[in-house]
């Protein structure tokens, strides 16, 4: 598979300042943020940011998701603000709508899971996007 | 603030939700049910929240007798718009509440957080990409 880079994954974005959350990302997950194990919680943001870019690429590559396209471009921002490191691979094609939500509804129980264990503010980033994303899902499967 | 006062905001947010979902849904005439559906579910918060606040040695606050609620336009539009407040502001408070280091209240606070923004995303038709962070990243 091909790898992309973190700068493949960010091209395009902006869109954060669009929807308000710039300043957010950043200071919802500072530097001097009291992390109880900062391994802890490298691996969980990186955990969560892998799904979210296999998120954004599905979202991306259906006609019909452009509001989820702009949401998982914003989680991506905050993560790689939170100090997501890794490169992400390829990710398998997401092929509907149904799809999509029940990856959705995978990630926001993986972002729940990460976020009890993980230092505050990462912890607090991690349950907003864990609730994100369960609500694009509904929306998803709404649609 | 310690975990104890932030359960005690979040339940005391779950008193006016209560309050404000029996406001919002007696005068609702289309969507009257997703609002029983929501009034229970903000029940179901309030008794899971006493139970934790109860099981760390304090009483839960109780509810105020009163609330104000706006709806003087009267309009099915408003009464929706209030709604949506009601879920917005209580994703703040669990927000807050994952400050915590305390993996009960967390349990309460990444459970709830998900239940208020998709209940938002219902009223609201679209969802948000940070629920509960918006109003308090300035201070942060």
């Amino acid at each position: 598979m091909r790898p992309i880079s973190r700068r493949g994954v960010l091209s395009g974005l902006g869109l954060g300042v669009a929807l308000g959350v710039s300043g957010l990302s950043v200071s919802a997950c500072s530097s001097n943020d009291n992390a109880l194990d900062p391994r802890v919680d490298e691996a969980g943001v990186n955990q969560v940011f892998v799904a979210e870019a296999a998120l954004l690429a599905g979202a991306q590559s259906l006609s019909k998701a452009r509001e989820a396209v702009v949401i998982h471009q914003a989680h991506i921002e905050a993560l790689l603000a939170a100090g997501a490191t890794t490169e992400v691979v390829e990710p398998a094609p997401i092929t509907s709508l149904t799809k999509l939500a029940n990856a959705q509804r995978k990630q926001a129980a993986l972002c729940a899971r990460v976020a009890v264990g993980a230092s505050p503010r990462i912890a607090r980033l991690l349950a907003s996007i864990a609730a994100s994303n369960a609500s694009l899902a509904s929306v998803e499967v709404a649609s | 603030m310690s975990v104890l006062d932030r359960l005690q905001l979040a339940l005391a947010g779950e008193h006016a939700a209560i309050y404000g979902y029996g406001v919002v849904g007696g005068r609702l005439t289309s969507q009257s049910g997703r609002a029983l559906t929501n009034l229970n579910a903000h029940r179901s918060a309030r008794d899971q929240l006493s139970r934790l606040i109860v099981s760390k040695g304090a009483e839960p606050v109780p509810a105020d007798p009163f609330y104000a609620v706006d709806i003087s336009a009267g309009t099915q539009k408003q009464l929706v718009t209030t709604a949506i407040a009601i879920e917005d502001r209580l994703s703040v408070l669990y927000a807050e509440l994952m400050l915590e280091n305390d993996a009960s209240a967390r349990g309460i606070a990444v459970e709830q957080l998900q239940g208020c923004a998709v209940r938002a995303t219902q009223w609201r038709g679209r969802a948000q990409a940070f629920p509960g962070l918006s109003q308090v990243a300035p201070t942060n």
